[in-house]
């Protein structure tokens, strides 16, 4: 008895003496299966995966993915929305329409995923430089974090204007939503910035399992562009020129391989959105492009044309497929028109009620790859965001009606009508006489970069966004040259002052 | 020495003394006599009675003559026995041999009645057919107890071998013991809001999950199954007392003293694993008062679990049996092959299509498949459980077997149970008790694919599958819907039999405890456990030849394998004591520490040449492969302490103070303190009122607590964690990115995508609690009604963030709070009452209702709940109650062109709707008056929550034969009927529809509800809107069974069996709604309730069993 009356007061002896004497030990339990940012940022893995996710965004549904060829074509003169008609895709039509409400979702998710991604560029730019790591490999990370963070705020400074200009990753809730809008200059000045240090980071190329990385040239091209778009002609010249002169790049004698699943990453890509199929489905998030079904034709066809069917959105205006000359072969790599035969067989029909929402039944050939896999929404096809045949055009803007200005043109031009691109060719090529210099090289830039989600940024910087819109027959007004801040953003932060007109 | 002492002891037996009691018990007056004299009395206070109250008046007497006149007219004896006097009980009292039966009001004998002495341990059990055997002293009182009964005690005056004790049923009887966590209570000194089960409501039903058997049956209790899954699978949403937050409201369970971890999503399958059979009892804590004694977890009641044990006396051996038949009690009417290829010519003409050239001449079509038809069938269940109970006073045992199978109602589910529980109890010594629980329980669930899936759910598939179409080709293959069908949807009864799924679970829940009385009324008890949950899932879609659809580049196999434990050690200590007769004090202290530990290991591979080698190993090792694996562990660790104090009977007062910490939250946040007090005052004890023949039982109670919930804030929610998820995951993006050349790869990212929220904690609940406890005419009416307020401070919001930040994900915060209201009321009523084996009649009636309303969203905004095909439906947002659905008003149709005209000339925009919108459509309601129907005239258009709930049973019995009618409703409850969508959809696209679209609106004033056909619906007349709220309440005879036992002398030449009972019984007989789709009775689906998307239906079952007791 007594042995047990013992064994019974010990054991509730040792009960407590667990409880008190280790509550805290006890209760001292750190996660087993996920990474916390305390024990992240140590190793040179680390480095690299943290400058992987700053590129995730690119292939996202806020950028390449959904939001920017609703902003970069549909709201321009290259494209009219088309679909379903009724409420199908309702978010695309209100930009098409310019009755943006400060809700849709194209435009506030293109500022949530460019903030998204500087969010994750800044945390490469304040941990690795810690990180004990291979200093090329810290060299490069930080250079492509650079790039990465020059485009984003590139892009939401074209769109929206004066932007918070973020730097340090903010640590708690209240710290992020007290920043202000900042003016647009200074952010420039920081794209400019960092696009500079990005040059002297990055390496020129990349081969195997790294190819699609940012270059030295894929950012001294972005800095050609930024200097254009701030009119700093000069500058955009010097760096156009040097891009041509010595990335080793050149122009594809066929304007259509640059849209090839072969031929990613080729001798004319500057700087590519990846895209990989077979992993996603029904996902504007990647890793699957979504434009091959959004932009395919309509219910067209059995088989389909493309995975289970098109949604004929993105539809090519008939200005636009006009103004591409007799022989110019980008008409056909850039749209499919009525006749128009498809790899098994079908042909693009001219029956205005063939192709609902289509009435002159064009549709986008640019991104087009066919039925992939049984997944939706998933094409493998890389989508080009810097080509080296834009730095011919870059230059030939900034350096206007010289002979260096009207060969930069021409080159492209012979190289669309399938000519040599270094012979003159009298029958396609410009010269100094040519009237308004800089209006024909902005119409070459919409040719060659049609359904490249640029026509709306270029209609933008060169004042004529609201004319051409306003001839097109919509009801566009000065104040639509910005796109409305979100207003999920601004309900979080009262800071954020609203674009005017929204 | 000793005999110095004996001496001393000798002469102190003569010495003088005086003592005057009255009316006080045999112990305080040894205690007394111990004091005067410095003596010792040694006894045992239960053998020799010493509870019995005397009357005693003596001056000046010998000692000896004192306890002669104490002790002889009580037949205890003593003896002088080392320095003490030791009693004991007379030799004199004989004892004398006593048997009889023990039977209900019916004359059925009731098996398992513990029979004991009055003041001993001494006792007994009855057999299976309620006789008992015991000898017991002379003049001594017999005490018969059983749940469900009230207790009666019989004294004994002599042999006899015919005592007949007839117990009358009794749900809430006064003396039951009730369950309160770490310990019981007798119902008449419950302070708390406490109701109970017992388990012959639980095993009479036959229901596949123990928690399903609580519907109606407690009263602020809601029950709803969440499907008609067979097994119980989908689970059961128990809401104890409404909803007061936004997340997961379900109550903690305890088994046997083992509180189970939560069960995953909150979908309610915590006790699916038990068999219902081996229930003796369910209690559920309901108020903070009670519930405190488990703190953090307590908020939302605690369901107490309580298996069968083992009692001294005859062994018990019982077999009960049923089988029987399952249908879908309701099928939604669809419209047949020519109807549909009407409807559909009609829409594409309006919608300016050209005709479906299959479709383009309905009177060539027959009537085609009904998909529903093709997927329902009549579906078998059965159950058989043996058990075994019984034991001496030493040592006591139950075991039990049980075999549970269910068809589904959709072709290829189907569900089965094996289940093994051996509960023991064994009295080491007097002092030293130690016993075990152990649950082994085994589970085949063949479940749907993307069951209740709103997009490729089989219901879903199955009513919008074109009924043109056929199940099989003219060869046996499935049909498979082509171009040629304008329709790419699955075969619906492919999607029910292609997929191969298996989900096995195997449960093992065991406890052993060691409990020791050192000194009478302390009882020190350990108590270890640990509950390990196996699950393996094992799901297989093959290829099928000449498939284009499923190829077999297609055909894959995933299988997962998933280990929960939890292990559990208590220590309590438990102090009871009568202090000077009217105090009586009951001390509990206490110690838990759980761990709950998660481990799981899945992969997959795709592209299976065979379909005959469903393993991993036989799948191709391609860029497809996937293989995921997870672990990690939280605890908790509690103090806990109850003092309940009773003064005379009358007042009743209770405290509970718990302590827990919990290693999901922040070092600095991670203990919380939960309190509860209640008082109770039985006013019936008192002298005006305890003569009263009407009044028999009065009780006012009143609590409060604090406790908590931590099921919504998750574990280490409050750090900020590395995203390094490859694709965007419940709306929050992907880190990884493609590099590379040829196929590329897809390269892991990492970034934190969520700030941290470092003062995260659980939520809160604040509850009051008032309650009457009535019992009128002997308790022949019983009733009881609580009223209630809780109130949830701090719950859970989730605050969106700026993104500025960088980060996307929204951080939970303690932002919001909401209060809940409500009243629950408990009526027994024995209408009728024979001694013999007349006509009784009993009732029963549960009420409940609540009123809830979230009150504030701190820093966060209004958030969308469930999401459905159609948008956002249920949006949360200060004072609009919880689940609210969110959408248009419809009001009616467009009948002319004009009114539309009208509207769209006074419209800004020149179009009031949308450019589409034609007469026939549906007239949204402009709420801001603007002119435009955009998203800011959206409202609150529904309130899943009902105005109340009830459940009445009504049990009647006559001469061997009984019956339960068990009533069961929702009243004013709406549904968001995702059905009537689906089935609308076809006035729009290529889909079937229900029959409600032939009375379509074809022109002014053909409808006014059922809109036009029109490809595209140009109208979003689908966007969620008030069109599809429909009223959800709903009556039903939830249970009927007739019982009948057979006559003993049918089958007296069967020596071995005491008891047959035969019996039909039907569930969801009859449904009484005005609710058009499956089923009303809507439980937790993806976070919301009320929202009817395409659920699993639940089903009408008629089964036939017996009761056979050896």
């Amino acid at each position: 008895m007594a042995t047990i009356k013992h064994l019974g007061a010990s054991l509730l002896t040792l009960g407590l003496l667990v409880g008190t004497s280790c509550t805290k030990e006890y209760l001292d339990v750190k996660p087993t299966d996920t990474v916390t940012a305390e024990n992240f940022y140590k190793t040179q893995t680390d480095a690299i995966q943290a400058t992987n996710a700053a590129y995730s965004q690119l292939q996202q549904n806020g950028m390449f993915n959904y939001s920017l060829w609703g902003i970069g074509d549909v709201m321009s003169d290259n494209s009219f929305l088309g679909g379903g008609g009724a409420a199908d895709g309702i978010e695309f039509q209100q930009l098409d329409s310019y009755t943006i409400p400060t809700t849709n979702p194209l435009t506030t998710s293109h500022w949530q995923r460019a903030y998204l991604g500087i969010g994750e560029a800044n945390q490469v730019l304040l941990h690795v430089p810690d990180i004990t790591m291979d200093a090329t490999i810290k060299n490069r990370c930080l250079g492509e974090a650079e790039f990465l963070r020059a485009l984003y705020y590139f892009y939401l400074v074209r769109g929206f204007g004066d932007v918070p200009l973020v730097l340090t990753p903010a640590q708690t809730a209240a710290e992020a939503a007290s920043v202000t809008r900042t003016p647009t200059a200074q952010v420039y000045a920081q794209i400019v910035k960092d696009l500079t240090d990005a040059i002297t980071k990055l390496p020129t190329s990349y081969s195997g399992d790294d190819v699609g990385r940012a270059t030295k040239w894929s950012a001294t091209a972005l800095l050609a562009k930024v200097y254009l778009t701030q009119g700093d002609l000069p500058n955009a010249a010097t760096q156009a020129r040097a891009v041509i002169a010595s990335s080793g790049k050149s122009m594809w004698p066929n304007f259509a391989d640059n849209f090839k699943v072969e031929t990613e990453n080729g001798q004319e890509s500057l700087f590519e959105v990846q895209f990989k199929s077979g992993l996603s489905s029904y996902s504007t998030d990647g890793p699957g492009s979504v434009m091959n079904e959004f932009w395919g034709a309509r219910f067209y066809g059995s088989p389909y044309v493309v995975s289970s069917g098109g949604y004929g959105f993105n539809i090519p205006e008939k200005d636009l497929v006009a103004g591409y000359g007799v022989g110019d072969t980008r008409r056909a790599a850039t749209v499919f028109a009525p006749g128009d035969k498809y790899p098994d067989g079908q042909v693009q029909p001219s029956s205005p009620t063939a192709l609902p929402g289509d009435p002159l039944c064009y549709n986008v050939r640019k991104q087009y790859v066919g039925t992939v896999s049984v997944n939706n929404w998933d094409s493998p096809l890389n989508f080009p965001v810097l080509r080296l045949s834009e730095m011919y055009l870059i230059l030939a803007e900034a350096a206007g009606p010289t002979g260096e200005g009207v060969e930069a043109i021409n080159k492209v031009r012979r190289r669309a009508y399938g000519l040599a691109i270094n012979t003159p060719a009298p029958a396609v090529d410009l010269t100094a006489a040519t009237s308004n210099f800089k209006a024909a090289v902005v119409q070459e830039r919409r040719l060659e970069l049609a359904f490249e989600d640029d026509r709306w940024y270029d209609l933008k910087r060169t004042g004529t966004l609201v004319a051409t819109m306003t001839a097109q027959g919509k009801s566009i007004k000065d104040f639509n040259n910005l796109l409305p801040i979100p207003q999920s953003e601004i309900n979080v932060n009262p800071n954020l002052t609203q674009n005017p007109g929204y | 020495m000793a005999t110095a002492h004996a001496t001393r002891v000798q002469i102190v037996l003569e010495r003088k003394t005086s003592i005057k009691v009255e009316s006080q018990t045999i112990e305080s007056v040894l205690d007394q006599l111990e004091k005067q004299l410095n003596i010792k009395f040694v006894y045992s206070p239960s053998l020799i009675g010493a509870d019995r109250r005397v009357t005693l008046q003596l001056a000046d007497k010998p000692l000896t003559q004192v306890l002669n006149e104490l002790l002889a007219p009580r037949k205890i004896q003593y003896e002088v026995r080392n320095n003490s006097i030791v009693l004991s009980q007379a030799k004199s009292a004989a004892a004398v041999p006593v048997s009889g039966r023990v039977t209900q009001a019916n004359g059925e004998g009731i098996p398992g009645v513990t029979v004991v002495v009055k003041g001993t341990n001494q006792g007994t059990n009855t057999d299976a057919d309620g006789r008992f055997t015991i000898n017991v002293p002379e003049g001594s009182t017999l005490v018969f107890s059983n749940v469900g009964y009230a207790k009666q005690e019989v004294a004994i005056t002599g042999a006899t071998s015919t005592l007949a004790v007839s117990l009358r049923e009794d749900q809430q009887a006064l003396t039951e013991v009730v369950v309160v966590g770490y310990g019981t209570q007798e119902r008449q000194n419950v302070t708390g809001a406490v109701a109970s089960v017992s388990g012959r409501a639980i095993a009479a039903q036959p229901v596949t999950d123990g928690a399903q058997a609580l519907q109606g049956r407690a009263a602020g209790v809601t029950v709803t199954q969440n499907s008609g899954a067979p097994g119980g699978s989908g689970g059961t949403t128990i809401r104890v007392r409404g909803i007061t937050s936004s997340g997961n409201n379900s109550p903690l369970y305890v088994v046997d003293g083992f509180p189970l971890p939560a069960s995953a999503n909150g979908d309610g399958t915590e006790i699916n694993t038990i068999n219902p059979n081996d229930i003796e009892t369910i209690d559920v804590l309901k108020d903070a008062s009670s519930t405190a004694i488990y703190g953090l977890r307590a908020a939302n009641g605690v369901v107490i679990i309580t298996t069968k044990r083992g009692k001294a006396g005859t062994a018990n051996l019982s077999f009960d049996g049923y089988v029987g038949q399952q249908r879908v009690w309701r099928e939604i009417p669809l419209l047949n092959a020519q109807q549909f290829a009407t409807l559909n010519n009609d829409a594409r003409t309006a919608g300016g299509l050209a005709l479906i050239p299959k479709y383009a001449n309905p009177a060539s079509l027959e009537t085609g498949t009904n998909w529903l038809d093709a997927i329902f069938r009549p579906a078998r269940i059965q159950n058989y459980a043996v058990s075994a109970t019984g034991g001496s006073e030493k040592a006591r045992y139950a075991i039990s077997g049980g075999f549970f199978q269910q068809d589904g109602t959709i072709i290829n589910s189907d569900f089965k149970r094996f289940t093994i529980r051996a509960n023991g109890d064994v009295n080491l010594s007097k002092k030293f008790r130690i016993g075990n629980t152990l649950a082994l329980t085994h589970q085949e669930d063949h479940p749907l694919n993307n069951n209740n899936n709103e997009f490729s759910g089989i219901i879903q598939l199955a009513l919008q599958a074109p009924p043109t179409a056929p199940v099989y080709n003219a060869d046996g293959s499935f049909y498979e819907f082509s171009a040629a069908d304008n329709y790419g949807e699955e075969n619906p009864v492919t999607g029910a039999l292609r997929p191969i799924l298996k989900t096995n679970t195997n449960r093992v829940t065991t406890t052993f405890f060691a409990e020791v009385e050192p000194v009478q009324g302390l009882r020190i008890r350990s108590n270890v456990g640990a509950d390990l949950i196996f699950t393996q899932y094992d799901n297989f879609f093959p290829s099928i030849v000449g498939s284009s659809k499923y190829p077999a580049s297609q055909a894959s196999l995933s299988t997962g394998s998933g280990y929960n434990p939890s292990y559990l050690i208590e220590n309590t200590a438990t102090y009871n004591k009568l202090f000077a007769e009217k105090h009586n004090l009951t001390v509990l202290v206490g110690q838990s520490a759980q761990q709950f530990n998660y481990s799981y290991v899945g992969a997959g591979r795709v592209g299976y040449s065979r379909n005959d080698l469903q393993v991993l190993n036989q799948g191709p090792v391609n860029s497809l492969i996937n293989n995921n694996g997870s672990n990690g562990y939280s605890r908790l660790l509690s103090y806990f302490a109850r003092v309940n104090y009773e003064f005379a009977g009358k007042y009743l007062f209770s405290a509970i103070g718990r302590f827990d910490g919990s290693s999901a939250f922040a070092q600095e946040n991670a203990i919380g303190f939960f309190p509860g007090v209640s008082a109770g005052w039985r006013i019936s004890e008192e002298d005006f009122l305890k003569d009263n023949t009407t009044v028999s039982n009065l009780k006012l109670r009143a609590g409060y607590g604090k406790v908590g919930n931590p099921l919504n804030a998750g574990t280490f929610q409050f750090l900020s964690t590395i995203n390094s998820t490859n694709l965007n995951t419940n709306g929050v993006p992907g880190t990884a990115y493609v590099f590379g050349t040829g196929t590329q790869n897809l390269n892991t990212g990492a970034a934190p995508t969520r700030l941290n929220s470092s003062r995260l904690v659980w939520e809160n609940n604040i509850q009051y609690n008032v309650g009457v406890d009535l019992g009128l005419f002997h308790d022949r009416v019983q009733a009881t009604v609580d009223v209630y307020t809780r109130k949830s401070p701090n719950l859970i919001a989730s605050v969106p963030v700026s993104t500025v930040s960088g980060t996307f994900e929204n951080i939970n915060q303690n932002a919001a709070s909401s209060v809940n209201r409500g009243v629950d009321l408990a009526i027994t009523t024995n209408n009728f009452v024979s001694s013999g084996n007349g006509f009784t009649w009993s009732t029963t009636l549960n009420f409940s209702l609540y009123r809830n309303k979230l009150e504030s969203l701190g820093n966060g905004t209004p958030y969308f709940g469930q999401s459905s095909r159609g948008g956002n439906l249920v949006r949360y947002a200060p004072d609009t109650p919880f689940g609210s659905f969110y959408g248009y008003v419809a009001d009616g149709l467009f009948q002319t062109a004009d009114e539309l005209a009208r509207l769209n000339a006074a419209s800004p925009t020149g179009s009031y709707q949308t450019s589409g919108t034609a007469p026939g459509d549906i007239k949204f309601r402009d709420l801001n008056g603007d002119g435009v129907i955009n998203a800011s005239d959206q409202a609150y258009i529904g309130n899943p929550n009902p105005s109340f709930t009830y459940g009445l049973n009504n049990t009647f019995s006559f001469k061997g034969i009984d019956l339960n009618v068990f009533l069961q409703g929702s009243q004013g409850n709406d549904v968001y009927n995702l059905n009537r969508y689906y089935t609308e959809g076809g006035l729009y696209g290529a889909s079937n529809a229900s029959t409600l679209t032939l009375d379509r609106w074809t022109g002014p004033n053909t409808s006014n509800f059922v809109p036009r056909a029109v490809s595209g619906d140009p109208n979003q007349n689908l966007r969620i809107s008030s069109h599809y709220v429909e009223n959800g309440s709903y009556m039903r005879i939830k249970l009927v069974t007739l019982g009948y036992n057979l006559p003993k002398d049918w089958f007296s030449k069967l020596a071995a069996v005491e008891r047959i009972r035969v019996y039909v019984s039907a569930q969801n007989l009859v449904t009484f709604t005005k609710y058009k789709g499956f089923d009303p009775e809507l439980g937790n689906q993806g976070g919301s309730f009320g929202v009817d998307r395409g659920i699993y239906p639940q089903s009408r079952t008629l089964l036939a069993g017996v009761n056979l007791g050896f």
